[in-house]
């Protein structure tokens, strides 16, 4: 279960450029100094703490990300419609993107270590090591379309209450 | 494991729904070889686990950003910093040591997690050149919306 988080991480970090790009916002902000190139001022949005800049501008790797979360989650264009804060819905302790992703690593490293160790002790009573990839691999499928079809957050509003039209996710278990 | 499944679960955002992509060509063009490349290199791990010690196979992974920096310096044609290639020296000094002192050394397991390291370091570098954008929901894509 660890490789499929350890390329799922990796991926969706670049998914940013694509994200950031695709994010004006129509939030008031205290800063208009972002409006000369024909952008509407933002604060809102992706980054809540961070008056007047621009969405566009991805701060740091680990805004970076989270953006790339997002995006890859279906999350709503920041600011599109709504100027609603990202981590809305999130614990209090999960509001500082910094520190989700820190948390998302430890829980990389956590279940890596694990898989690891669960495989090498299933590879010595049981050595067939493609088998054991090809059973791996079946769990992230059905985890993985599990979480994606049932795992759905509260809120349905705006350009994204769209149903969603087809459940052919499960291929992107693979990776 | 299930911690770290519930510390997941916490900290996400639980905003909106888990929007499903369809399985379009342009899709599956750049799904499909991240998903051999993982699973090659997944197999490759496993038989690396089975012949050797797991610290072993991670030491021999620890090489990955080596050649992420040779691979994509050959095949992209990129062009790294003077430090990066400094900070490369030691990563894999360290790494030589390691296997030299290793006891429980088995020329496939070697092999099979070094296998391992490379297809993972080719994924990630194909991942790049993957147009992003396919793998959103249509109505997330950056440009003008669909109505």
């Amino acid at each position: 279960m660890a490789p499929v988080m350890h390329n799922g991480l990796l991926d969706a970090g670049r998914l940013a450029p694509s994200a950031a790009a695709a994010a004006p916002s129509s939030s008031s902000s205290s800063s208009s100094s972002s409006s000369a190139n024909g952008q509407p001022p933002s604060g809102g949005g992706l980054y809540p703490g961070r008056g007047g800049t621009p969405l566009v501008h991805v701060p740091s790797p680990t805004a970076n990300y989270m953006v790339a979360v997002d995006a890859m989650r279906g999350a709503a264009p920041a600011g599109a419609t709504t100027a609603r804060s990202d981590t809305e819905g999130a614990p209090s302790w999960a509001k500082s993107h910094t520190l989700r992703f820190l948390v998302l690593v430890a829980c990389w490293y956590a279940c890596s270590s694990l898989t690891n160790n669960i495989g090498k002790e299933i590879l010595q009573a049981f050595t067939f090591p493609v088998t054991l990839t090809v059973a791996q691999f079946g769990f992230i499928g059905v985890f993985t379309y599990i979480y994606g079809t049932h795992a759905r957050g509260p809120r349905r509003t705006g350009a994204g209450a769209a149903r969603p039209t087809a459940h052919a996710r499960a291929p992107l278990a693979l990776p | 494991m299930a911690l770290a499944a519930t510390l997941l679960w916490w900290a996400s955002d639980r905003r909106g729904p888990r929007v499903l992509v369809s399985l379009t060509r342009s899709v599956a063009r750049s799904v499909v070889p991240l998903a051999l490349f993982n699973i090659i290199g997944h197999v490759f791990s496993s038989v690396a686990i089975a012949r050797v010690p797991v610290s072993f196979v991670h030491t021999i992974k620890a090489v990955s950003p080596f050649f992420t920096v040779l691979l994509s310096t050959v095949i992209l044609g990129s062009r790294y910093s003077r430090d990066v290639y400094i900070s490369l020296i030691p990563l894999v000094t360290g790494v030589i040591m390691a296997c030299t002192s290793e006891l429980a050394w088995e020329f496939w397991g070697g092999v099979a997690a070094l296998g391992s390291a490379l297809v993972f370091v080719v994924q990630n570098i194909f991942s790049k050149k993957v147009p992003r954008a396919v793998l959103l929901h249509p109505r997330r894509r950056p440009g003008p919306r669909a109505p």
